[in-house]
């Protein structure tokens, strides 16, 4: 894997790497990609169905549920009347 | 003791909860600076729960837990000690919520005597990755306790609690369960809720339990088991076969691919001496091949991986524990407190699931492995149409010592080879000691059931185990 590459994955990943980290981990990601490509060669001879990727969908639907009413969340705040945000940013 | 017999000694009034938390809470003083298996142990908290279970048992009404004291892995939620899932990014976080698991074992009094120290998020399979303190294995300090459950397998081993809660993802109960000589489940996919459980990767968690025999953990998986509505993949149908009496008759497979040349030569004797017992009971065995098993370790990796990235997203330094004190803007503080906060076998695995999720690699890596999952779902299927159960080592070698660690990741992924194909399939798989290695390290064998098929692989486990001369560790203070 080139560092290019890392330090974009990097910013996808929203991790802050140092310089000396990066080379370090260019090392391991490419060890590790080099395991994983053993995959790639692999022949399947199944048709594969979207459930087969979405496997989740196996146990149960995935069926809307009504929320919660506003008035009953508020109601069990530890203020009792609404829910304070601390401030984040200053 | 096993849970069984505390039971026994709480109800006749032989020992008191109260007596029985002590005696623990003093076992964790003298030899957790040494094992490091206890993150936090609250000792007056633990007290009033004993306090509360004694007024039970007392009463009459005790359930099969009341007063035992019961290690919890850090990453189930609880709402009155800190939950960290041993990283420093989460240091000092206490949840708002009990996990459904931990409000089940509070329904039977049960004693929650600390959070138990882990491979950081889950990731790893040597509790070198804890955030704090590597666990150490109670049979030789120099080794590791395996992971990411090693610090429940550890206190277990080193009786420092009666029994344990894990999760295993990839094989976090059973391996770890395996170095350190005791029994630990993997439940069946669905049959436990992870509602409170910090997401690893949803479709391959399960929270399960590691004691001393596999009764005690059918008894804590008892305690822990039920349909819940906040967990959307808690399954409603859950009926399996039972326990049974006899071995007589049963068909046992032998899985051919985990038995070759990269298993060491002792484990392998280990476990084909385990075989040849349960023939002897009137069991039948034979070798059976799932060829696809070959591939489970990329698959595994890949498919953890990826929804390790989207599950540790959550932890920006905003919402959860640590933030990082040298941010500049939004975009800062997520980036700064996430390359502070996360230890480096979890960055390797985002960036591993960023990776295999990029435009471009999705089909090739992320479509690839799930289907490839898919295939080894329908081997299992196949394999135990034609067998009860499955056997096979549960790692190729026993516990490493430190010094000896992999210094390549994919080496150490490999290792993982015989515990992560059943959690592609969903299915339930056990380990319990089978043997020791020349230095004393035990060896495990593990036993793979169809869905819903716990309680039968515990009783086989549990023939098993009544047979079986168990050493236990010896920890010295």
């Amino acid at each position: 894997m080139k560092e290019n590459n890392l330090e974009r994955l990097a910013e996808l990943a929203k991790i802050e790497f140092l310089p000396e980290e990066l080379a370090r981990m260019e090392n391991d990601m490419t060890s590790i990609i080099e395991l994983m490509d053993s995959l790639r060669d692999v022949e399947l001879n199944e048709a594969f169905g979207e459930d087969e990727v979405l496997r989740l969908a196996m146990l149960r639907e995935d069926a809307s549920l009504k929320s919660m009413e506003t008035v009953l969340l508020v109601s069990q705040s530890p203020e009792g009347a609404d829910f304070s945000i601390p401030k984040i940013l200053e | 003791m096993t849970i069984k017999e505390l039971r026994c000694a709480l109800d006749s009034r032989e020992i008191s909860a109260a007596e029985l938390t002590k005696g623990y809470l003093a076992g964790i003083a003298e030899l957790n600076p040494q094992i490091g298996a206890y993150l936090h142990v609250n000792e007056e908290l633990a007290l009033s729960m004993a306090e509360k279970a004694q007024k039970r048992i007392d009463a009459g009404e005790s359930a099969p837990l009341t007063g035992i004291p019961i290690g919890i892995k850090d990453l189930l939620c609880t709402t009155d000690m800190p939950t960290t899932c041993a990283s420093k990014l989460l240091e000092g976080y206490i949840p708002p919520y009990d996990a459904t698991i931990i409000s089940n074992l509070r329904t039977q009094d049960t004693v929650l005597i600390g959070k138990i120290n882990m491979d950081e998020f889950a990731m790893g399979s040597s509790n070198m990755n804890s955030g704090y303190f590597p666990v150490k294995n109670p049979y030789d300090l120099n080794r590791v306790p395996g992971g990411s459950s090693g610090g429940s397998a550890a206190a277990v081993a080193a009786n420092l609690c009666a029994g344990a809660l894990g999760s295993d993802t990839g094989g976090s109960i059973r391996q770890p369960a395996s170095f350190c000589g005791v029994t630990g489940l993997r439940p069946t996919y669905g049959l436990v809720s992870r509602f409170g459980c910090v997401a690893f990767a949803s479709s391959l968690d399960q929270v399960g339990p590691l004691a001393q025999s596999a009764e005690d953990c059918g008894i804590i998986l008892d305690a822990i088991a039920s349909y819940d509505p906040k967990e959307m993949t808690s399954a409603r149908e859950r009926s399996g076969r039972p326990a049974t009496d006899s071995l007589k008759g049963l068909k046992l497979g032998l899985i051919e691919e985990l038995m070759g040349s990269d298993v060491e030569a002792q484990t392998k004797s280990a476990v084909e001496a385990a075989a040849r017992w349960y023939e002897a009971q009137g069991a039948i065995v034979e070798r059976i091949s799932l060829p696809m098993l070959k591939y489970g370790v990329p698959a595994y990796y890949l498919i953890s991986a990826a929804e390790a990235s989207a599950n540790l997203s959550r932890f920006d330094g905003v919402r959860y524990g640590q933030r990082s004190k040298s941010y500049t803007d939004y975009q800062s503080i997520v980036e700064k407190t996430r390359g502070e906060g996360f230890g480096w076998e979890v960055k390797r695995r985002i960036l591993l699931g960023a990776y295999a999720l990029c435009s471009g690699y999705y089909d090739a890596y992320y479509k690839k492995a799930v289907q490839l999952a898919h295939v080894v779902r329908e081997e299992y299927r196949k394999a135990l149409e034609q067998f009860d159960a499955l056997l096979s080592p549960v790692s190729p070698d026993v516990a490493f010592r430190f010094d000896n660690a992999p210094t390549d990741p994919a080496q150490g992924y490999i290792a993982d080879i015989c515990t992560v194909s059943a959690p592609l399939a969903g299915l339930p798989a056990l380990s319990t000691p089978c043997g020791y290695n020349s230095e004393g390290m035990p060896i495990g064998l593990m036993i793979t059931g169809k869905r819903f098929d716990d309680k039968f692989i515990l009783s086989l486990a549990s023939h098993y185990e009544r047979e079986f001369k168990k050493i236990p560790a010896e920890v010295r203070a």
